[in-house]
């Protein structure tokens, strides 16, 4: 019984050390067997992009806002750019080395409307009057209005020889029809780094609601902007 | 034995299988991949100017136009159409540069360029170019115009509710029609507010310039007291005719207090050169107003200064009692010839002061011995007058007998044959206790009788305790 076991273990043993050759030698054998190695590194490019915590692109990102019940004032949303699932990320393969910019603005410009599902409903993001509590002067006739604090966000340096010196977040601020139409999230100088990758969690974002709004599902689409200044 | 030996072995061998396969080339696990982008840069950039490799520097006079072209890369995994399009620039929160939006009207410079293509559809890693021209119209202003041009994968929305996010890579067209060509830039105002553990400094200028500058900023945050301070550096780009802010992180520091932050701005003021030029690399230096502000301390040192704090007015509030103590006694009290036989107490309870402060005045230690013909100080108080030569009322010659006034007496054996041998009391008794105790305001007259009245307790109590020795205990007398 003892002798049987002893066998079984030396047959393991052999197989562990098949192992460790497939897993070890045979590398460094079919290296040397190869005379000449070619590597071509391909040359990135300034982009940005919602990620996970693998790194893997997300497919559609969206982030909810809080929710509100339909009121008879107006009453304020707010919400997160930026997760731990959904990192907003920054790649600079050293093709902006003087510098880059990251803001957000809406998709279909400045006449964009929260909408329903129908577009039936809609209110404004970028009202300013009475602090989006009433329609301004502006095309539409809605009120709303949207304010980013990316200063409130974390921006983490992610790999080993960068980091987030010589990056600013951006301030708070509210889109303004005309005024403020793009809101900067992330400010790099030239003195950042020039190869470096990055991401921001943690964007608030707060929605004026105008009073009496219809109790619905809104949307609304942003466009992040990453330039090389 | 073997069967132990066996298991351990088969456990390492395991472990060592486990670690190996791990490491093994052929193992993905523990690296994360990074899925790629997509985006794009200047295809044909100006070896003399390195700018040009990063965005589009264009001088086109009016009428005329150039050609160019952008490389777009899919650094994805997966087959991607991009959308490539021209929009205008505009200012972005704070002043920094920006993209108008593909739905946005088309008013500026975003009109003067024409793609070959509206999109393209690229494979895993590949790249391709895509080519452009610029035309200045005839009526262009003499001045920077700045386009972009914009890389964004084409994709539908599926959003249900909330916000929905796009992204997209844009390069900078900075498009020069000459004409006389203004650099100016004016700091404007500065900020400074305490953010939990930083100060961030926000620094204002305002460019009445006709062209983009890169502008160097220095922003310090310097103590008024002492100390160099800090200060932070770094370029950025102020687009024309625009006020721009940029925010920059200072530790806040640990001790707080106040400090002075100010900034200058520097540029190069040569109209000869375009973006990204150096030229000589003089700067013109322009400073900024400077604001004074108060920085809170962190909780911990706001803790330590408290505590300082009350120590130092602790302080103060006693070292004028002492002085005030010092010049009482100075100006109050006289000078009396200390008589054989007299002691600290018998003068102390004659004058109407405590026996300690007495000792303390005159700089007497303990046995607090008094040496007959000495010149004590003594308070002129209660009606004593006391000169030099004569005591206010005649004391006794004879040594006299005191019940351990305001000491206390350790319990001792004493023998009454030793007599004289015997200790004084006196260097039995406790040192004084404090500096307030020892300066404190005299002591009234009627407090000094119920002190006094309460005398006898302590003595009775070491009277009954030496009754095999004896009731009293001798002071020795002078010589």
């Amino acid at each position: 019984m003892a002798k049987n076991r002893l066998g079984t273990k030396a047959v393991l043993g052999v197989v562990l050390f098949l192992a460790i050759a497939v897993g070890v030698v045979l590398p460094i054998v079919k290296a040397s067997d190869t005379t000449q190695l070619s590597q071509t590194i391909n040359g990135g490019t300034l982009a940005a992009d919602t990620k996970d915590a693998s790194r893997n692109t997300v497919a559609s990102p969206s982030f909810s806002m809080g929710a509100a019940t339909l009121s008879f004032d107006c009453q304020t949303t707010s919400g997160t750019i930026g997760s731990n699932s959904q990192r907003i990320y920054v790649n600079n393969p050293g093709v902006a080395n003087a510098g880059w910019t990251l803001t957000i603005a809406a998709t279909s410009g400045a006449s964009t409307l929260w909408q329903n599902g129908g577009s039936t409903q809609n209110y404004d993001f970028n009202d300013t009057t009475t602090s989006g509590c009433a329609d301004g002067a502006d095309a539409d006739s809605k009120a709303g209005r949207m304010t980013i604090d990316a200063s409130a966000g974390t921006l983490i340096a992610d790999c080993a020889s960068c980091s987030t010196s010589n990056i600013t977040k951006g301030s708070s601020s509210a889109f303004d029809q005309g005024v403020t139409d793009s809101i900067t999230i992330l400010n790099a100088a030239a003195g950042s780094d020039d190869v470096g990758r990055w991401y921001l969690t943690g964007v608030n974002v707060d929605q004026t609601v105008p009073a009496e709004q219809a109790a619905d599902s809104y949307t609304v689409n942003l466009t992040v902007t990453v330039t090389a200044s | 034995m073997r069967r132990l030996l066996g298991g351990k072995l088969g456990a390492g061998l395991g472990a060592i299988l486990v670690l190996i396969a791990l490491l093994s080339p052929f193992s993905g696990v523990g690296v994360y991949a990074d899925s790629g982008s997509v985006g794009g840069k200047p295809a044909h950039p100006d070896p003399k100017n390195p700018r040009t490799s990063t965005i589009f520097i264009k001088t086109i006079e009016p009428g005329t136009s150039t050609d160019d072209g952008v490389e777009v890369i899919n650094n994805t995994s997966e087959t991607k159409t991009i959308q490539v399009y021209a929009v205008d620039s505009v200012k972005s929160s704070g002043g920094a540069f920006a993209c108008s939006q593909a739905a946005d009207p088309i008013q500026d410079a975003g009109g003067w360029v024409k793609l070959s293509k509206k999109e393209i559809t690229l494979g895993a890693g590949e790249k391709s170019v895509v080519d452009f021209k610029i035309s200045a119209p005839q009526d262009a202003s003499p001045c920077e115009h700045n386009a972009c041009i914009v890389l964004q994968e084409k994709a539908e929305s599926t959003l249900q509710s909330g916000i929905g996010l796009n992204f997209r890579t844009a390069i900078r067209a900075a498009i020069l029609v000459p004409g006389d060509i203004v650099k100016k830039i004016t700091p404007t105002s500065i900020e400074a507010v305490t953010k939990d553990k930083n100060v961030a400094i926000t620094a204002k200028v305002k460019s009445e310039s006709n062209v983009s500058l890169d502008t160097l900023l220095r922003v310090s945050l310097k103590p008024m007291i002492y100390g160099n301070g800090e200060s932070q550096s770094n370029t950025f780009p102020v687009l024309r005719a625009e006020e721009a802010e940029w925010n920059f992180d200072f530790k806040r520091p640990f001790w707080g207090g106040f400090y002075k932050a100010g900034f200058v701005a520097s540029y190069n003021a040569d109209t000869t050169l375009t973006l990204g030029e150096n030229g000589n690399g003089n700067l013109t230096e322009v400073a900024g107003p400077a604001k004074n502000v108060f920085i809170w301390p962190q909780p911990a040192a706001l803790i330590i200064e408290l505590i300082v704090l009350l120590l130092l007015i602790l302080l103060l509030f006693l070292i004028p009692k002492k002085l005030i103590a010092r010049r009482r006694v100075k100006k109050n009290w006289v000078d009396y010839r200390v008589k054989a036989g007299e002691t600290v107490a018998e003068i102390a309870q004659r004058t109407g002061v405590r026996w300690k402060k007495l000792a303390k005045v005159n700089d007497l230690k303990a046995p607090y011995n008094l040496v007959p013909g000495s010149v004590i100080r003594v308070p002129a108080k209660m009606g004593h007058s006391v000169p030099v030569t004569e005591p206010a009322s005649p004391l006794p010659t004879e040594p006299e007998v005191i019940e351990s006034p305001e000491a206390e007496v350790k319990e001792k054996e004493v023998d009454p044959d030793l007599g004289s041998n015997e200790p004084n009391i006196l260097e039995e008794v406790d040192e004084p206790e404090s500096v307030e105790e020892i300066f404190e305001d005299d002591i009234p007259q009627e407090e000094i009788a119920a002190e006094l009245a309460e005398k006898p307790k302590p003595a009775k109590k070491s009277t009954t305790k030496r009754k095999s020795t004896s009731k009293k205990i001798a002071v020795k007398p002078k010589k």
